[in-house]
């Protein structure tokens, strides 16, 4: 049991850090006043990310990473986060379509799409969830038909985080009906798409920013070359890549609660409010909640490097820090009364906006329920309840 | 990053467990009036005493995650024993510096005390109380014990009359405390856990409208939810009782953290367990109360988790 980093990760740390304090010297928007300069943020941050030779610190270096393990990944973002670095606009295609080309690809797939990610080359979105098809994923009705060159492929797709900004998308779609399969889960095929035919159309969310979007596919060509892994097999390919949202991602979020308890401190104070014991009490608890995040993703993170399969931990680090996120910037708002309401105080609107945004956590990601059933079933051995 | 458990301590772990086998029937016995069990008390004094103290210093070697993860074992099936309470003690003498070859006898008995030696914890049969006062700690004989009714029969309580210390430090108490109540979060921990699993097995039996009622999310749920509480304070036992031994900078918040979940986390599970026995679980014959009652027990002790929670945000607010 040794919670400390090992002399080389500390160091990798160290480097990380005065790499990190460096770059985001240069923030282009430091406060980002609108959606366009997040965007533009996460655009220039991919650059640096790349050019610094921190976009791909796990992915094999044949392919343009370092080839260190998963740990220097968590170390990396959870240092990212501390500085509160923008998010990389091809952050889904470092974290989820990359590793899931290298589990599933071919080796043509490989080669052309793996380089193409870490240099920036393509962006990538993932066309997961449908209007009928949240939580239920396997029930979507997006479907391909076969053409002489490839299929066709005609649905709706939700909540698509960066697709605005993405060329390419890890699409589902059903390449053979349930009545053809006899199974939900069999003849869904994951492709590697081109979004350029894609009617993508924002979605606005609670706290006002447009993060996701709905996208319209009508006949959109995407040629035989672009499945990925066994035709009709996609279920499993896309299991692939949800396994990869938690990892070394649950490091960035832990650090990230760590960031907006920092905020909540510094709030408490100037309302006025540090001496109270009931607020006291309450910031002690989310403390000690954001500690037992970070310290459980540190064991989690051990394991794996253990190679360890991942048990209910992951879940259970999921469901509480959406409740923690939650809890903490519904404090933060509340102790500052009346004036926390005016729009016009920018410290007021990051609050009341992030307030807004934590309710997404209990959703995205897999709902707070779903991570419950996962726990009652892979930890606690209970029968399937759905 | 290394923070998963060595072989030895899986092993440790496999051991303590199996020493606790018993522990429901031995705190049943215990509720229904009877006398504690001599086993496993025995055997963890023949196998563990001193565990988490350096051989150097008297003790049998080990660190505090240790003493922690029997603590948990122990705690999971509510395991009737003084053991626990004796280490907590000698923990304290080692943290002040004081000898405790004495203690290191598998027939001594000594307890800890923290301020006025009114109920403590397995007092009744004890011959030496380690007592903090400030910071400072003295070790004293017990002259005599007045056993008292327990709200948690499986921890018995007695008044003491001490006398004259046979030793005394000026400081030591406050590393003490640290050291004591990570045992105390260890073992809540464990009683948490062990409600969540019988609980869970019960929901895998019992059946309604057809069917064992752990398929309904009413019920699965809570368990999850009440799993993911002492699983999160679990990993802050871990890290306190790894931060007391490494003499980390900020241990005693560590400590400060485990307290805070480690108690709630308890007393969720044992409700949450309680509530998926139904009918049953609200009777005297049904093992779900021993683990509320030991979670409740057990969180007063030496302070509980709503003091730990106050300590943790004034540590961070007014500083």
């Amino acid at each position: 049991m040794d919670f400390h980093d090992t002399p080389e990760e500390a160091a990798f740390r160290k480097e990380a850090a005065g790499w990190l304090a460096d770059r985001l010297s240069g923030v282009p928007h430091p406060v980002p006043a609108d959606h366009d300069q997040k965007v533009t943020n996460a655009r220039w941050w991919q650059e640096q990310l790349a050019d610094g030779g921190y976009a791909g610190i796990s992915w094999p270096t044949r392919y343009g990473g370092r080839g260190l393990p998963i740990a220097y990944d968590a170390i990396f973002n959870e240092e990212s986060a501390k500085r509160q670095a923008p998010v990389g606009i091809n952050m889904l295609g470092v974290l989820l379509a990359g590793p899931t080309i290298l589990v599933h690809g071919t080796d043509e797939q490989r080669d052309h799409y793996l380089p193409r990610i870490l240099n920036g080359d393509d962006i990538w979105c993932q066309g997961f969830s449908e209007p009928g098809a949240g939580s239920d994923l396997a029930g979507l009705r997006s479907r391909a038909e076969q053409t002489e060159d490839g299929w066709r492929v005609t649905g709706q797709k939700v909540w698509t985080s960066f697709a605005h900004a993405a060329n390419k998308c890890m699409l589902l779609a059903r390449t053979a009906t349930v009545a053809d399969t006899g199974s939900k889960h069999r003849g869904i095929t994951y492709f590697l798409a081109d979004t350029d035919d894609f009617d993508i159309r924002p979605l606005v969310m609670i706290n006002g920013d447009a993060d996701f979007n709905e996208m319209f596919l009508e006949d959109v060509a995407v040629p035989a070359d672009r499945v990925l892994g066994d035709l009709g097999g996609g279920w499993w390919v896309a299991m692939t890549t949800l396994g990869f949202e938690r990892g070394s991602l649950a490091f960035k979020t832990s650090a990230i609660a760590g960031a907006v308890l920092e905020g909540l401190v510094e709030r408490v104070r100037d309302a006025g409010l540090a001496d109270a014991p009931d607020v006291q009490r309450e910031v002690g608890q989310l403390a000690a909640d954001v500690r037992a995040l970070r310290l459980t993703t540190v064991r989690q993170m051990s394991l794996l490097s253990h190679g360890a399969v991942p048990g209910g931990d992951g879940s259970a680090v999921k469901l509480a820090w959406a409740q923690t996120m939650q809890a903490m910037t519904r404090l933060a708002v509340r102790v500052g009364g009346d004036a926390s309401l005016l729009l016009e105080d920018a410290e007021a609107r990051r609050w009341t906006g992030g307030f807004l945004r934590a309710r997404g956590n209990s959703v995205e990601g897999g709902t707070d329920e779903v991570q419950r059933s996962i726990i009652a079933e892979r930890v606690l051995g209970l029968p399937r309840s759905r | 990053m290394d923070a998963v458990l060595t072989e030895e301590q899986t092993a440790l772990a496999e051991a303590a467990t199996a020493l606790a086998e018993t522990g429901l029937a031995g705190a049943r016995t215990m509720l229904d009036g009877g006398e504690r069990p001599a086993r496993p008390t025995i055997d963890l004094f023949e196998g563990f005493n001193g565990l988490g103290i350096d051989e150097a210093a008297g003790g049998a070697g080990g660190g505090l995650v240790d003493l922690s993860i029997v603590a948990r074992a122990l705690g999971r099936t509510v395991v009737p024993t003084p053991w626990t309470t004796h280490q907590m003690a000698l923990h304290a003498a080692r943290a002040a510096g004081l000898d405790l070859a004495d203690g290191m006898d598998p027939a001594a008995r000594w307890v800890l005390v923290d301020g006025a030696s009114t109920a403590v914890r397995d007092g009744d049969g004890a011959q030496v109380a380690v007592v903090l006062e400030g910071d400072g700690v003295q070790v004293c004989p017990v002259t005599g014990a007045t056993p008292l009714a327990s709200f948690d029969p499986s921890r018995p309580m007695a008044d003491l009359t001490l006398g004259e210390p046979v030793s005394t430090a000026a400081t030591g108490a406050a590393s003490a405390r640290l050291r004591a109540r990570t045992i105390v979060a260890a073992g809540l921990t464990g009683t948490g856990v062990g409600a969540v699993e019988r609980a869970a097995d019960y929901a895998n039996e019992r059946e309604q409208f057809g069917k064992v009622v752990g398929i309904f999310q009413g019920v699965s749920h809570q368990l999850a939810d009440a799993w993911t509480a002492v699983e999160l304070a679990w990993s802050l036992v871990l890290f306190a009782a790894w931060a007391v031994d490494e003499g980390e900078a900020d241990a005693a918040q560590a400590v400060d953290a485990a307290v805070a979940k480690a108690g709630s986390a308890a007393i969720l599970a044992a409700e949450r367990g309680m509530q998926v026995h139904g009918g049953i679980g609200i009777t005297w014959e049904a093992d779900p109360h021993l683990a509320l009652r030991r979670a409740m027990g057990d969180d007063a002790w030496l302070g509980n988790a709503r003091e730990a929670e106050i300590a943790l945000g004034r540590a961070l607010l007014v500083s």
